[in-house]
């Protein structure tokens, strides 16, 4: 595959305070739909900033099709962007909006008309051209930006937590709508956010960051089933993180027991990070458990439920479709499969114990980032 | 509404309007009364119309405000975009209270400080007048800048700031950019910044009175010069007029704010249309246009300013006091600038101004950032004037119409050997009266201002050197006396008077008496006529002199800042000429020294026998008489114990 954008040793930072972005290495490949998805001030949307042209690295070079573009303002780059508020220009209506490139670029009148209906039908806006932007709803004016980001063709797209503002059905839809898009396009995508669920189900690439450094590169799956250290295994997804030791190959120890597992190539007795995902937590009697716990909660969410199971004094997320009452005693079996053995890394005993968790504490969390975002 | 809130409301209105609704009303008024409404008229309009000089002023005014406008709106817009891209917020917040203090600064500490500056300025470039058209334009656009960053700013901040982010991403250069997006955006408030700047420019007095230069003359300076006469009429239509554009301005203003969102709709439904014959470029059309007209207006001005084959004359005499054109009189300045070019085959541009007091005039003079070639004060100024070598003494060879000035007015008191000046017109104070009230028997002297059968109906000056001098005058005391406890004396006798006062008064006589409000009262005889022309249908205002009272002299002079001594003396030569002094006479209405004036038959048909009678009261031993009575220049010391006396007076 095409090698597109390079990012070599890249850092940034402002007003002299700490790196933003900390000495970033990334290949992004030709008709690729990559993520850069972290919590908010990890830097993601600095990075994307660099890439468009509206922030210069402080080291480091950006490669474009083999070209050093560090000093290239943006409106000499093949690169357009979806503002995270749109940014549609309020004074011009839909037709106008669309065409702001194009006219940019002195094509000629027919063309221009040509493109942006051609445009306006691929994201399933025809017969607004005539409307004004701010009469538009929030997926509508969406859709606007991302016509008018491709109508010139470029060769990359960066979108910047473009979804962020819509409701949930309406980003369900988009995601697949702009999952759609690419394909048809074939333009490279470079997508922000920190939204780890979005990030799975449209990505090729997911590239996780935090603190201005890149954790893991990888497909959704890849990152999901082996995430590299205790931070991606809580960020993407819930996870159950525990403290274990390598005994030897295939052969992890913690919680005071031994475990079968398909990970090696560890040092003999090695301390490693544990992780197991809630949804592969097999609940038995209590008798038939290679654990024993006490439910201390139990919250039912539609499709399974979700419950906090005390094992001696560590709290498991369990997520089951069997019912289970707060209070009961049960069994807990883990499969081979269900173990994923991580290296000890800075993030370790940081995450993974649900002892003060709750849904409620998430959510509020969440909003607070997205507020943090502007 | 309830009717209380109603009534409240109308009073409300009532109260702010009630001014301006009584301006408007008398600018139709067919007479120059003050107090009595004479019927519909456009008369002062096509008055107004006619003053060539009051044109010029209003001209001036609107160059000076459309050139502060813009300028300031185009710098307060970049300020404010600038002030708004800083990351720092502390920063940004310093930026903007400072450049609001000068907003909040009082407009006579800016008007110094611009004025020293320029002036010090000036020195340092080693220009001998360092105040013109520039450093008006400068101070204007000083003043108006932090209204218009104060109108663009918030504009800004209410706009998404990826918006000029997205123009330069979808391939506009930075400038581009801002001109296709951001400007849109933030246009009302640039729009509101610059018609605010347009009226702030247009009525301001305060500082424009500090920095204006030679010559260039602005509107509220020209109105506010006019107070030695009494404001005409003209200026009540001509303030009607300036309402009503303002009152347009802001309407416009205030229905684009409202209907911005609206607007933006409408705007948008006709760029569809209009896209055809303007294409995309008309933004751009429109910002270069605005502009270009700034270029243009400040190249005329400045082409104006620097014809290099006209010489210049610059003028500097009281409000009213030459004869402009008005109601088909001569229009004296320009009749002067058409002969020289006859008679020396060379363009003459006279820049004409006006000063309201001798004080005013002396300041603007001693501050040295300004040149004027003639001067016209008063006797004792020139006097002040003559001791402090601030006068160059004049070529008679080349004013031989000096031949025409009266014996009994030469050789006067403030320059003994006529040597610096030629008098223009002088004056007398009589005593004005009501022969409907006063009885014949009554009149005659002073005493008729102390009579107690007309208590109440009496009104005084409302300055303590003439209201002194009634009372010197009716005690028989010299009005220039250093003793105090003759001071003591005149004060017992106002002491005295004062029950009797219905008010004192300066400009206000005229509305008093003409409408009879008040039947007794002292002033200069030439505004005699224009009350009497204005009484009231059941007012009969007569005039006398008492035996002794104040005279006074203005004469023309060159003051020693002059940069053309020849051309100023060809200019007070042609002064004296017969045309030009009989159409000044006519014009100013106070008596003239000259004899080709006060001898011709026009002049006396004209005027009328009973007027020169009042004006030119039959005198022997004028001189003499002048001389001992005329007000002088007070020492430091008489003045402020005069003043402590006045103070006492009032406040008892």
């Amino acid at each position: 595959m095409k090698k597109i954008i390079e990012l070599k040793n890249i850092t940034k930072s402002f007003d002299g305070e700490q790196p933003v972005l900390d000495n970033i290495d990334l290949d992004i490949y030709d008709n690729e739909f990559l993520t850069l998805l972290g919590p908010s001030g990890c830097g993601k949307t600095t990075l994307l900033r660099l890439i468009g042209g509206f922030e210069t690295p402080d080291s480091g070079d950006i490669i474009f099709l083999g070209d050093r573009i560090n000093d290239v303002p943006p409106y000499k780059r093949n690169v357009n962007t979806v503002f995270q508020k749109y940014a549609l220009f309020p004074h011009l209506n839909v037709f106008d909006n669309v065409a702001f490139p194009l006219r940019e670029k002195k094509v000629p009148k027919e063309e221009i008309e040509a493109k942006v209906h051609e445009m306006l039908s691929l994201v399933a806006l025809k017969g607004f051209e005539k409307r004004s932007v701010t009469r538009l709803s929030g997926g509508q004016q969406q859709r606007v930006a991302i016509a008018r980001a491709l109508v010139a063709h470029p060769q990359v797209l960066l979108l910047d937590e473009p979804l962020g503002a819509l409701d949930l059905k309406l980003r369900k839809d988009m995601q697949v709508e702009l999952k759609k898009i690419q394909k048809q396009t074939g333009i490279t995508f470079i997508f922000v956010t920190h939204d780890q669920e979005e990030a799975l189900s449209m990505s090729d690439t997911v590239v996780v960051m935090s603190e201005g450094k890149i954790h893991q590169i990888g497909t959704p799956v890849d990152i999901y089933n082996e995430p590299v250290n205790a931070f991606v295994a809580d960020f993407i997804g819930e996870s159950n993180i525990l403290d274990g030791v390598m005994l030897e190959d295939y052969k992890v120890r913690f919680s005071g027991q031994t475990f079968q597992c398909l990970d090696k190539e560890f040092m003999k007795n090695e301390p490693v990070d544990v992780v197991v995902r809630p949804e592969d937590v097999d609940i038995v009697p209590v008798e038939k458990g290679q654990l024993i716990g006490v439910v201390t909660s139990v919250t039912f969410l539609g499709v399974h439920y979700e419950i906090i199971v005390d094992v001696n004094g560590f709290k498991w997320m369990i997520q089951t479709t069997d019912f289970v009452d707060v209070d009961e005693r049960i069994g807990i079996v883990l499969e081979p499969d269900a173990i994923h053995i991580m290296k000890k890394s800075e993030y370790s005993n940081l995450y993974g114990d649900y002892s003060s968790f709750s849904n409620e504490l998430d959510e509020l969390s969440e909003l607070e980032e997205e507020d943090e975002d502007e | 509404m309830k009717p209380a809130a109603k009534i409240y409301t109308a009073l409300i209105f009532l109260f702010l309007f009630a001014p301006i609704i009584i301006l408007l009303v008398f600018s139709f008024n067919s007479s120059n009364s003050l107090s009595v409404f004479e019927g519909f008229s456009l008369y002062w309009y096509k008055e107004l119309f006619h003053d060539t000089n009051t044109l010029g002023a209003l001209k001036n005014t609107l160059v000076l405000a459309l050139a502060a406008s813009i300028l300031s709106t185009i710098m307060g817009t970049a300020a404010a975009v600038g002030i708004n891209k800083l990351r720092n917020k502390a920063l940004q917040n310093t930026y903007n209270t400072v450049t609001n203090i000068p907003m909040t600064n009082p407009d006579i500490i800016t008007g110094i400080s611009l004025m020293l500056m320029f002036v010090f300025a000036g020195r340092l470039m080693g220009l001998s007048t360092s105040l013109n058209f520039w450093t008006m334009l400068i101070a204007h656009i000083t003043f108006c800048l932090p209204y218009v960053i104060l109108q663009v700013l918030p504009k800004l901040r209410q706009m998404d700031k990826s918006l000029p982010e997205a123009a330069m991403d979808l391939g506009c250069p930075p400038f581009r950019a801002f001109l296709k997006v951001e400007l849109p955006e933030i246009l009302p408030g640039v729009l509101s910044g610059m018609i605010m700047a347009f009226t702030l420019s247009l009525d301001d007095f305060v500082i424009s009175y500090f920095t204006a230069g030679n010559g260039f003359e602005t509107l509220p300076i020209r109105i506010y010069s006019m107070t030695k006469k009494t404001v005409t009429p003209k200026m009540y239509a001509l303030a009607t007029i300036i309402f009503f554009v303002i009152l347009a301005l802001l309407l416009i203003t205030n229905l684009m704010d409202d209907n911005d969102e609206e607007a933006k709709e409408r705007r948008a439904a006709k760029k569809a249309h209009r896209q055809h014959h303007l294409g995309n470029r008309g933004k751009e059309l429109i910002a270069g246009g605005v502009i270009a007209l700034a270029l243009v207006v400040v190249g005329a001005v400045s082409f104006l300013g620097n014809n290099a084959d006209t010489v210049e004359l610059n003028v500097y005499n009281w409000g009213e006091y030459i004869s402009d054109g008005s109601d088909d009189s001569l229009d004296t300045i320009k009749a002067f600038e058409e002969w020289y070019e006859e008679e020396y085959g060379q363009k003459v541009k006279v820049n004409y101004s006006t000063f309201a007091s001798n004080e005013d005039m002396y300041a603007k003079l001693k501050s040295g950032a300004v040149s004027y070639d003639v001067i016209i004060p008063s006797d004792y100024m020139i006097a002040r004037l003559i001791s402090e070598d601030m006068l160059l003494p004049l070529n008679f060879d080349h004013i031989p119409n000096y031949q025409y000035i009266g014996e009994q007015y030469r050789g006067l008191y403030y320059d003994p050997d006529d040597l610096y000046t030629v008098p223009y017109t002088y004056g007398v104070i009589g005593v004005i009266y009501d022969a409907n009230v006063v009885d014949e028997a009554d009149i005659g002297g002073w005493d008729l201002l102390w009579n107690e059968k007309y208590s109440r109906s009496i009104v005084q000056f409302n300055n303590p050197r003439d209201a002194f001098g009634t009372a010197m005058y009716k005690l028989g005391i010299d009005v220039n006396t250093t003793d105090k406890s003759q001071w003591d004396r005149a004060l017992d006798e106002l002491m005295q008077q004062r029950p009797l006062v219905k008010a004192y008064v300066m400009d206000e006589i005229f509305n008093t008496l003409q409408s009879g409000e008040a039947s007794i009262g002292a002033y200069y005889a030439g505004d005699y006529f224009i009350m009497q022309e204005g009484q009231a249908d059941d007012v009969d205002l007569q005039f006398y002199y008492p035996d002794e009272t104040n005279y006074f002299f203005d004469a023309m002079c060159i003051p020693s800042c002059a940069e053309n001594q020849e051309l100023a003396e060809i200019f007070i030569n042609f002064m004296l000429s017969e045309e030009a002094a009989i159409a000044n006479a006519e014009y100013i209405c106070y008596a003239s020294p000259n004899s080709l004036v006060y001898e011709s038959e026009t002049y006396i048909e004209d005027m009328g026998e009973e007027a020169i009678a009042i004006l030119y009261p039959p005198m022997d031993h004028f001189d003499e008489k002048y001389n001992h009575l005329a007000y002088r220049n007070l020492s430091d010391d008489m003045l402020s114990y005069m003043n402590t006396l006045w103070e006492g007076l009032k406040i008892n």
